[in-house]
């Protein structure tokens, strides 16, 4: 897929699939491994995320020409802290089974790596529209990487998808998938299938390249460098 | 523009903590009211959800508890049960239509959970048995101390009745005893606690002469 770089959709495709935070990047864990019980909390807790990590990216992006290079830091922590107290005030408010579902982890958005990074990385030195596209694209593919997550844990650990009950009557839920130990067993199980993917992809990408090397070398006539390419 | 000097820098951290502090107190001054409604009618709905089940069309009027110092008899009941971490928040008499009083009901709060502060609704009929207990806001470790909030663990209260209720290990019948969570005795005990927080505020109530 060839997009124009920092364009918003480049930007999506980049959150979502290129440089996903949770398979690929893996930044972002705590929250991962802690939230991803079920589907429904991951859903709350990648959407909560990506609205901080919005808001963040653009205001950073605003300001980033006033923001000296030493005083990074202090005002980004500043931003982000700021943004999450905004969203809680407003799930408080407004959606308060959303504020008892996800508790005391809106809080720890703020120590979330993949807002830091991103101020980091983009906002701190991109114009506002693409550092708008990176933030959605970056909390979506978190909120990908959240349900994929949740939905094995839940499925294998409850039983239920969205607390619509999957398995037959007769399954017995194994219950480590909701714990701790079962996160990083099914998050290094998604992440070793992504890499294979991945590795598979690449590895047929390249004997593509060197037969089509090949053939032009050979069309024009240097067969013996066509036999070393 | 990006030079270091410490006036520059001073009057940048100014600003930005200028534009936070005002994204903030509008976002503040918005929310205050819907937060406040939905903590009323969170409490609103636990005080129906303590009620026995032919009782949910009660009336609630709160009480005024500084009238005659019962705040401070209150207090003074909980501290001589030894009890530190309880204290009640509300009380309110819920009537029924024809403003008979069917049950008192307490708003509680203990410090002494696993995860902090547990604040919960406790029914108290006029019999001075345990109608229902509903929790406004508990955050014990799941699976452990956060079953009490769910059933059927919820229900081990209902009908309990006493000065003071005793957690013990087993299922039990007696009226005074209440069968804790095992894994989860710090959860139990700050709830226990709290439940005979409200009993004996409702003794305060009742002996007082202030009720019927």
């Amino acid at each position: 897929m060839s997009l124009t770089p920092n364009s918003p959709g480049e930007r999506i495709y980049n959150g979502i699939v290129k440089e996903n935070p949770t398979f690929v990047t893996m930044i972002g864990m705590c929250p991962t491994l802690a939230v991803t019980t079920s589907v429904i909390n991951g859903i709350g807790m990648g959407l909560t995320t990506m609205v901080v990590l919005v808001l963040s990216n653009v205001l950073i992006s605003l300001l980033r020409k006033i923001i000296p290079d030493s005083l990074r830091m202090p005002c980004y922590i500043g931003v982000i802290a700021s943004f999450v107290t905004v969203v809680e005030l407003l799930l408080e408010a407004y959606l308060p089974s959303l504020n008892d579902a996800l508790g005391l982890y809106i809080p720890l958005i703020v120590v979330n790596c993949i807002i830091m990074g991103r101020a980091e990385a983009f906002a701190g030195k991109n114009p506002v529209i693409p550092s708008l596209f990176d933030g959605l694209g970056m909390g979506l593919g978190f909120t990908v990487g959240l349900v994929c997550l949740g939905a094995v844990r839940e499925l294998f650990g409850s039983g239920t998808i969205l607390g619509f009950q999957i398995m037959p009557k007769a399954y017995e839920p194994i219950n480590i998938f909701i714990l701790a130990p079962g996160a990083f067993f099914v998050l290094a199980i998604l992440i070793a299938i992504i890499q294979k993917v991945n590795n598979t992809k690449a590895e047929k990408a390249a004997i593509e390249a060197q037969k089509q090397r090949r053939q032009i070398l050979q069309a024009a006539g240097l067969v013996a460098a066509a036999e070393k390419a | 523009m990006k030079k270091d000097g410490i006036a520059k820098n001073t009057m940048v951290l100014v600003i930005m903590t200028l534009i936070l502090g005002v994204i903030l107190g509008s976002v503040h001054y918005v929310t205050e009211k819907p937060i406040a409604a939905q903590e009323k009618k969170q409490h609103d709905e636990a005080l129906i959800a303590v009620m026995p089940d032919d009782q949910k069309d009660a009336e609630f009027e709160t009480v005024d508890l500084a009238k005659d110092g019962t705040d401070q008899k209150i207090k003074d009941a909980i501290a001589a049960e030894g009890l530190t971490a309880e204290s009640i928040d509300e009380m309110n008499i819920a009537k029924d239509s024809s403003g008979k009083e069917e049950a008192y009901v307490f708003t509680v709060t203990t410090t002494e959970g696993y995860g902090g502060t547990i604040q919960f609704v406790l029914g108290v009929d006029t019999e001075g048995a345990i109608t229902g207990i509903s929790f406004l806001s508990i955050s014990e470790t799941a699976g452990l101390g956060m079953r009490w909030a769910q059933e059927p663990y919820i229900s081990r209260f209902d009908g309990k009745k006493g000065d003071k209720l005793t957690l013990v290990k087993t299922t039990t019948d007696k009226e005074d005893e209440v069968e804790a969570i095992s894994g989860s005795t710090v959860t139990s005990n700050a709830i226990t606690n709290g439940v005979n927080a409200a009993l004996a505020a409702y003794k305060v109530y009742t002996e007082g002469g202030a009720a019927k």
